[in-house]
């Protein structure tokens, strides 16, 4: 099994200045990093902040490709090479390989190898730490989702907001604890949410049936569709960020695939490429300082990026007011008009 | 006008700030002058009161002729009531003198 | 120049001062002025372009992404801020290129869109003078092409504005530096040659009636020490003749066998002894001569460190995190102006009658520990609490170092007459007050609140050292007693004395406290006024005291009309502080205060003068400064209730209003006093002064 993996052992050796190089021969630090759907913007900004920093790192690559029963084996690897630190990257693999918990099972998961996990949009709310000042374990990491009250006074920003519409996948805890996040809101900052799940059949999620969900959206009036962080509406993105905008209704994403490769109007994230640089940093701290991982917060970049995807906001014709627009990172894969 | 800290008022504050340190130095230039013109004002007062001053040298001893003239009891100024002084204490020093001698006199006889 | 006429010496010396300060400072300032004058402009335009260049950034971004110009979003909202940040900026608008004003925010002269399309700067941008103001614009574009203009509007009156601003604080630093200035060459031309000079003139006047009681204490080693040395020595000389006859007569008294020679030389030195005065201590005592002017430096510096922060108090409380939060946020302005002076009122005789036991230099000295600690706390407060504290203790201080002030200034009134000596205290008061105020504001802009206490702690320090020189007498000459509760209340059935302090004495404090050290900075304030002006507004009532209060003094006392100027006096400061109410803005404030600065110098002085008319009977069983102490100290209720008052109106009318609904109620009161008036003259009053004459 594991030779039908991605087996390349990465060495990226960088000697830290010639001088430094020659009076301290360093053995690089080991790296074990478990991915998700492949080598992304999160996994190169961890590995270019090593490169930036000069700190000499040899990096062990796997890839789940989105397959849990996979995890088990990383497990199994990781404990016989024992790396100096376990990468994980999203929810599935952090919750896989590092389990929930204060004490997990050692049997099944790593626990005494210091690991830092990052894209993991709940950490707290699906047990992998307990409080976002401690993880009270050998682990630490990066989230990745902006504040809900942040992103709904950015989406206020861009225009006055009434009612707001999603939908999700009814089989993700993800999208459950959204729903909860934003209908906290919706007294504060005076909007309504309309929020419906997309049909399962067979007990799975049915793609065909966004279409008929984002017309229902339209009927009710939506000012502004937000994209929940969800798995499987992030799969279906361009079905759902086209129908949307052959409707017309303004689309907001939480998380920048959307919006970056897709065709959602707009989102308020933090890129996945800071969000590893931040990682990177906290495992730094780990190997060079000796830093006990469980003191170390668990937080989120501080720099918000606003995204822009100018076709749809020249298609749609709802221009964004210029203070959203002075602060925003256009994307124009089109390049003018 | 309140003076906020962008580089307009920045520059702005500078040539307060300098002007204020002009007006400084001129204060100090005016203290210098007027003491000097202090000085000059109060020349003919220093003049005259060392005039006086030796006028009182030998007062004590002074000559039964070289009797002070007699003062003027209305004159209030400053030499009217030096006059008056130089005159009492002429007297006074006769009249002790005068007793002294009369005393001594009185304890010979006897 | 037959006499020695101290003032017309120290009156050339000030104009001396006058002819060697003004020129240069107009010189200067003018200098500094067309220095700034022509620097500023192209400063201005610099920053104007600065701006625009920034600002045209994210436009230019829009339109790249393909946002027409005429479609952009939130323009408005974009520039606001901008406008807002830059005083100097009257307004930033966008033009397209067809010459359309697409978005603006503040006033665009009407004039603008015309004069853009004559000067054909709708593709291109630069610089076009419209009326005496300027328009600064750039292209804005995606690709080469211009498709509008971003402009940025300079007010033209921007610079005269500053320099307008410059002038008045060097006018007020001149005029500041002139008074402190005179004080100090008050204090030197006092303390070297004008009080030595009294004292001697004292002296030859005893001497030359025959008295060598005294000899003079010598001051320096000028001239005027000279002299006294010299002098000194002939009355020693004298006293030493004396001192041979009776050691001479002692000598026959024991010795001597005949009795009739005893009784012979005895009749010679009883005969001296009638003719002449000398000490019974064996050599003449060394006269200690007290002067008013002695204190008054040491009396203006603490002042002035009082009243450097008087300008901006409320100010800097507003600034301070409140801990107070039972209060409104006026209260807490107002509670450490009120209770300063609750604290003055009460402790003013306990204060007065220590120094009289203890002697003044002590009780200055004294007074000096709550004053520097309060001046301190109040310029490291953390909250409004620590700033009370600070000035709980400062007023502590104040009626410690101001009653032993006028202790030592009525204990030296042998000579000169009570009313001039008062003089000094009053005068020393009000200078400080009108430097304190000018200078406060100044200083508070510069350095900061927290600097000038602490510079306030400093100069009451070297006050303190002026008031070591002095030398302590433990027993006054004179006793001013407090006067016991019985003869307070039958003080107050003299219903022409209540009726003076409760509707014209306390009003016109209520007046100061409420208005001028509290509501008008606070109106000026947030009308958007910098402290400097705040100041020079606060000072104007001051100097219009300080140059009214002597010249009524004269007149009142040349015609007798003090009544009729204490009732015009009120009437004119209560009717000045209705201005506010007929609109807003800086003039109403300056009217009120310039007002209120008239109403007070007229009725100030004729106030106090009053007394002796009114109460001649109390005045007689009480005595006068007895009574004028009691006045003083009704008075402070006036002071204290003011801030207190003014707070409670602000609520409900706003600042500016405040002013006009307090000056309402004095306004009725003073017509109240008016109509009272009308009957001083009349009634058993006079009858039984008539009866009794």
């Amino acid at each position: 099994m594991i030779s039908r993996l991605i087996a390349t052992v990465l060495a990226c050796v960088i000697l830290s200045g010639q001088a430094m190089a020659d009076s301290h021969p360093q053995k690089p630090f080991r790296i074990y990093m478990a991915l998700w759907r492949g080598w992304e913007d999160a996994a190169q900004g961890f590995k270019d902040y090593f490169i930036s920093q000069r700190i000499p790192v040899e990096f062990i690559i796997r890839n789940a490709d989105q397959d849990e029963r996979k995890l088990k084996e990383f497990v199994e690897e990781a404990k016989q090479m024992k790396p100096d630190l376990v990468f994980t990257w999203g929810t599935s693999v952090s919750l896989g390989m590092l389990g929930s918990g204060l004490t997990p099972d050692p049997a099944q998961f790593i626990t005494d190898i210091p690991a830092v996990f990052a894209v993991v949009s709940q950490p707290t709310k699906t047990g992998l730490v307990p409080d976002f000042s401690s993880s009270g374990r050998n682990i630490t990491g990066t989230t990745y989702l902006v504040p809900m009250p942040t992103q709904i006074s950015l989406i206020q920003s861009y225009r006055p907001l009434h009612k707001l519409g999603m939908i999700y996948n009814p089989q993700e805890k993800n999208s459950l604890l959204t729903i909860e996040e934003i209908n906290a809101l919706t007294g504060k900052m005076d909007f309504t949410l309309v929020a419906e799940p997309v049909d399962i059949i067979d007990n799975h999620p049915d793609a065909a049936s966004i279409a008929a969900k984002v017309e229902d959206m339209r009927k009710a009036g939506v000012d502004f569709l937000y994209i929940p962080p969800d798995t499987f509406m992030n799969l279906n993105r361009d079905v759902l960020t086209t129908v949307c905008l052959e409707k017309g209704i303004p689309t907001f994403a939480a998380a920048e695939n959307p919006v970056l490769t897709s065709k959602a109007m707009f989102g308020g994230v933090y890129r996945y490429y800071t969000v590893g640089q931040m990682t990177a940093y906290k495992a730094a701290q780990i190997l060079q300082k000796n830093v006990n991982p469980k003191d170390i917060s668990v937080d989120a970049p501080k720099r918000l990026s606003i995204i822009l995807n100018m076709p749809v906001v020249r298609q749609l014709g709802l221009y964004p007011p210029m203070k959203v627009l002075q602060l925003a990172e256009i994307i124009d894969t089109s390049s003018g008009p | 006008m309140r003076y906020p800290t962008t580089y307009l008022e920045g520059r702005l504050g500078a040539v307060m700030g300098k002007l204020a340190l002009d007006v400084a130095l001129l204060i100090s230039a005016f203290g210098a002058v007027a003491v000097l013109g202090a000085m000059l004002l109060l020349r003919p007062i220093r003049t005259r009161l060392k005039a006086l001053e030796t006028s009182m040298v030998d007062l004590v001893g002074r000559d039964e002729a070289d009797i002070p003239p007699t003062p003027d009891p209305l004159d209030t100024s400053f030499e009217g009531c030096f006059a008056g002084f130089e005159w009492r204490t002429h007297d006074v020093v006769t009249h002790l003198n005068a007793a002294l001698a009369e005393v001594e006199k009185l304890d010979r006889l006897a | 120049m037959r006499d020695i006429r101290y003032k017309s010496l120290y009156f050339r010396l000030l104009v001396l001062a006058v002819l060697v300060l003004i020129p240069p400072v107009i010189v200067v300032s003018f200098l500094a002025v067309t220095n700034l004058e022509a620097g500023l402009e192209p400063e201005l335009q610099i920053k104007a372009r600065t701006v625009a260049e920034e600002l045209s950034i994210p436009f230019n971004k829009a339109l790249a992404g393909g946002i027409p110009i005429d479609k952009l979003v939130g323009v408005e909202d974009f520039l606001a801020p901008i406008l807002k940040g830059n005083q100097e900026f009257l307004y930033l608008c966008l033009y397209d290129v067809a010459g359309k004003r697409l978005y603006s925010v503040g006033v665009v002269p009407a004039s603008l869109d015309k004069d853009l399309v004559e000067a054909g700067k709708l593709t291109t941008g630069g610089s076009v003078t419209v009326d005496d103001d300027f328009d600064y614009s750039i292209p804005l574009h995606a690709k080469s092409v211009a498709e509008g203009t971003l402009h940025v509007g300079i007010e033209g009156d921007y610079i005269a504005g500053k320099i307008r601003a410059i002038l008045l604080d060097v006018g007020v630093l001149t005029i500041v530096f002139f008074l402190i200035a005179s004080e100090i060459l008050l204090y030197v031309v006092s303390l070297n040659v004008s009080g030595p000079l009294q004292q001697i003139v004292r002296l030859l006047k005893r001497f030359a009636k025959g008295d060598f009681t005294e000899q003079a204490g010598v001051s320096g080693l000028d001239e005027v020490g000279r002299f006294t040395k010299r002098l000194n020595r002939t009355v020693r000389m004298v006293d030493d003749l004396y001192r041979k006859l009776v050691a001479y007569v002692e000598e026959i008294r024991l010795g001597h066998f005949d009795a009739q020679v005893i009784a012979d030389v005895h009749a010679v030195e009883d005969r001296v002894k009638f003719l002449y005065r000398f000490s019974a201590k064996g050599a003449p005592n060394v006269s200690v001569h007290r002067h008013a002017l002695d204190i008054r430096l040491a009396l203006f510096l603490f002042t002035f460190a009082e009243e450097l922060s008087r300008s901006f108090l409320p100010l800097y409380v507003q600034s301070l995190p409140n801990s107070m939060t039972w209060l409104s946020t006026e209260m807490t302005m107002a509670v450490p102006i009120a209770s300063f002076m609750a604290m003055v009122a009460l402790f003013s005789p306990w204060s007065g009658a220590i120094a009289q036991r203890l002697g003044s230099r002590t009780v200055f000295l004294m007074g000096l520990a709550p004053a520097v600690f309060g001046f301190f706390l109040s310029g490291i407060a953390q909250n409004s609490v620590h700033l009370l504290i600070g000035r709980v203790s400062c007023g502590l201080g104040y009626a410690m170092v101001t009653m032993a002030c006028q202790v030592y200034i009525s204990s030296t009134a042998r000579d000169e007459s009570r009313t001039q000596s008062l003089g000094v205290f009053v005068g020393a008061v009000l200078t400080a007050s009108v430097c304190g105020a000018g200078l406060g504001g100044i200083l508070a802009e510069w350095v900061g609140f927290r600097s000038v206490f602490l510079l306030s702690a400093v100069l009451v320090l070297v006050s303190g050292l002026l008031a070591r020189r002095l030398i302590d007498q433990r027993k006054s000459a004179r006793q001013v007693r407090d006067l016991p509760l019985k003869e307070r209340l039958s003080l107050l059935r003299n219903w022409r004395f209540t009726v003076l302090v409760l509707f014209a004495a306390i009003p016109s404090k209520i007046a100061v406290t409420g208005v001028t050290f509290f509501l008008a900075p606070l109106y000026l304030w947030t009308i958007g006024y910098g402290y400097a002006d705040i100041a020079r507004v606060v000072m104007l009532y001051a100097v219009l005291v300080v140059i009214l209060s002597p010249m009524v003094s004269k007149l009142a006392d040349r015609t007798g009309w003090r009544l009729g100027l204490v009732v015009t006096g009120g009437l004119i400061g209560s009717a000045g502080l209705l201005a506010p109410a007929f609109g807003g803005g800086e003039l109403p404030v300056v009217i009120s205060m310039v007002c209120l600065g008239l109403g007070n110098g007229l009725a100030a002085s004729p106030q106090l003068a009053l007394i002796p008319d009114l109460c001649w009977i109390e005045c007689r069983t009480i005595g006068q400064s007895a009574i004028l102490g009691e006045v003083r100290r009704l008075e402070r209720i006036g002071s204290t209730l003011g801030p207190i008052l003014a707070a409670l109106l602000v609520p409900t009318l706003g600042y500016g209003l405040a002013i006009a609904g307090l000056g309402a109620g004095l306004f009725l009161m003073s017509v109240i006093f008016l109509l009272a008036s009308f009957r001083f003259g009349t009634g058993i009053h006079i009858a039984t002064e008539e009866a009794l004459e």
